[in-house]
């Protein structure tokens, strides 16, 4: 959907896992739907989920796959890749290993017409992306490691790419913040999923108490240790995720890293009668996009299809649509 | 929700002295059988015992117990494995619970070990 800002939108297909788990939506479905329903420009895919073949794609793939975006009047904006690294029980992959099958998703990216790669922080480390790096500026594709929950900008292993970042100093490497590290509630939704799986009244009050008073990855542990002491299980174990799934960075914490943000991804879960979404402060976080002078997409990411058999279309329009109305509203009266 | 389609709805076939379950990923994304560290079904409450049981992928059979060996073998997300069960006779048309928990390893986080439950009722076709 167009909007008056220089931040253009767009949606991963991510967003529609349950019409696409489900059958009900092949990969060329959900993309013409995207289209026809104006949720682009933007069209970002996960290598593993849209494409069969992944990593690899042959030249007849390539030219359907470019011609039906085209066609379709979408950008490629970001394809989310994967490191396997734990692929084989026990036995984690070499750094060199891990980082060749990288270089091997990098070119599918650059064949496919992406212009940023998402990486993913919890696995490979710095080095990693300093190893790549020559293979994305040969390529002309952005490495873009996104900041999820439960990372936030502030945790050491987030400090350490940071560090990478500013030292490699290249338009290649950056970040791409992922807004459920910046969540001010838990989803309604999320707790519904967890009370319909068994938790009970106490355990949905205890974990979200812990949840509020400002939690950290030691929550888990200490919600789990809690739930021990005779709590039933079904639905704690879901419960017991939040820790993990909705992280409590403040929207002011992103600025830090601004200068270096490639993407973004515009998660988000329920949006309620009043078009507002209930977890992740779009009204906060949007206009601090506008004004840190971001200029790139977003993507809008719906996840409540993990816990819920909603159809991310609907969510998707909704979602949109509160972007647009709120990022004009920032062009015109700056913050 | 993955859990929600684990258990295929139709997807239970009697197949010589046992039975067919049609079942799916339940995760986003397509993952090489390697991953997997659980497959437990119960019927009619009754745990079957995992000798009694091989997983077929892309038309080829596979012992649980050989499945975390499979780095090569892909279960395409959108694709059905079937759960192949021996010595479990089942009477045309009769109806049975199946529950079924599937447990596996995202590769590409740390000590992530992911189980998933469904519980459906189904006829035996």
């Amino acid at each position: 959907m167009k909007n008056r800002s220089r931040i253009k939108l767009g949606t991963t297909l991510y967003s529609f896992t349950n019409e696409f788990h489900g059958r009900e939506y092949d990969f060329e479905q959900l993309v013409r739907k995207v289209a026809d329903e104006d949720l682009g420009p933007g069209l970002e895919v996960v290598g593993f989920q849209s494409i069969r073949t992944f990593p690899h794609v042959d030249d007849d793939y390539v030219r359907w796959f470019r011609g039906l975006v085209d066609e379709c009047g979408l950008e490629p904006t970001c394809l989310g890749l994967n490191a396997d690294v734990n692929v084989r029980r026990g036995q984690p992959m070499s750094l060199d290993a891990a980082v060749e099958t990288q270089r091997v998703q990098l070119e599918t990216a650059a064949k496919l017409g992406f212009k940023i790669a998402r990486v993913q922080g919890y696995i490979l480390g710095p080095d990693a992306y300093e190893k790549l790096l020559p293979d994305a500026e040969r390529l002309d594709v952005k490495m873009g490691i996104e900041i999820h929950a439960p990372h936030t900008v502030h945790d050491p292993d987030i400090i350490a790419y940071r560090e990478a970042v500013e030292r490699l100093d290249s338009p290649y490497l950056g970040f791409i913040p992922d807004f459920s590290t910046s969540a001010v509630a838990v989803p309604p939704s999320y707790i519904a999923a967890a009370r319909n799986a068994g938790a009970t009244d106490a355990a949905v009050e205890e974990a979200l108490t812990m949840w509020r008073d400002g939690m950290t990855e030691d929550r888990m542990t200490v919600f789990q240790r809690w739930v021990g002491s005779g709590i039933p299980m079904g639905g704690v174990g879901l419960l017991a995720r939040m820790f993990g799934m909705f992280g409590r960075q403040s929207v002011e914490g992103w600025r830090e890293i601004m200068p270096r943000v490639i993407h973004v991804h515009g998660k988000f879960y329920d949006i309620d009668a009043n078009g507002e979404e209930t977890a992740i402060p779009f009204r906060e976080l949007l206009p601090m996009l506008v004004d840190a002078g971001y200029e790139g997409y977003i993507s809008s990411e719906w996840e409540g299809h993990v816990f819920t058999d909603d159809s991310g279309f609907d969510n998707l329009r909704k979602q949109q649509k509160l972007s647009v109305e709120i990022l004009d509203a920032a062009v015109r009266e700056p913050a | 929700m993955w859990s929600t389609r684990l258990i295929s709805d139709n997807g239970l076939t009697r197949q010589g002295d046992g039975f067919r379950l049609d079942i799916r990923f339940p995760w986003y994304r397509s993952l090489p059988l390697s991953v997997l560290r659980g497959l437990d079904l119960k019927v009619d409450e009754q745990p079957v015992a995992a000798t009694d049981m091989t997983l077929e992928v892309n038309g080829q059979r596979f012992s649980l117990d050989d499945l975390e060996h499979r780095v090569d073998d892909w279960w395409h997300v959108l694709d059905s494995g079937y759960l192949l069960v021996d010595g479990h006779r089942l009477e045309p048309g009769s109806e049975h619970k199946l529950d079924l928990t599937f447990t596996f390893e995202i590769p590409y986080v740390a000590n992530a070990v992911v189980p998933s439950r469904c519980v459906k009722t189904l006829e035996a076709a």
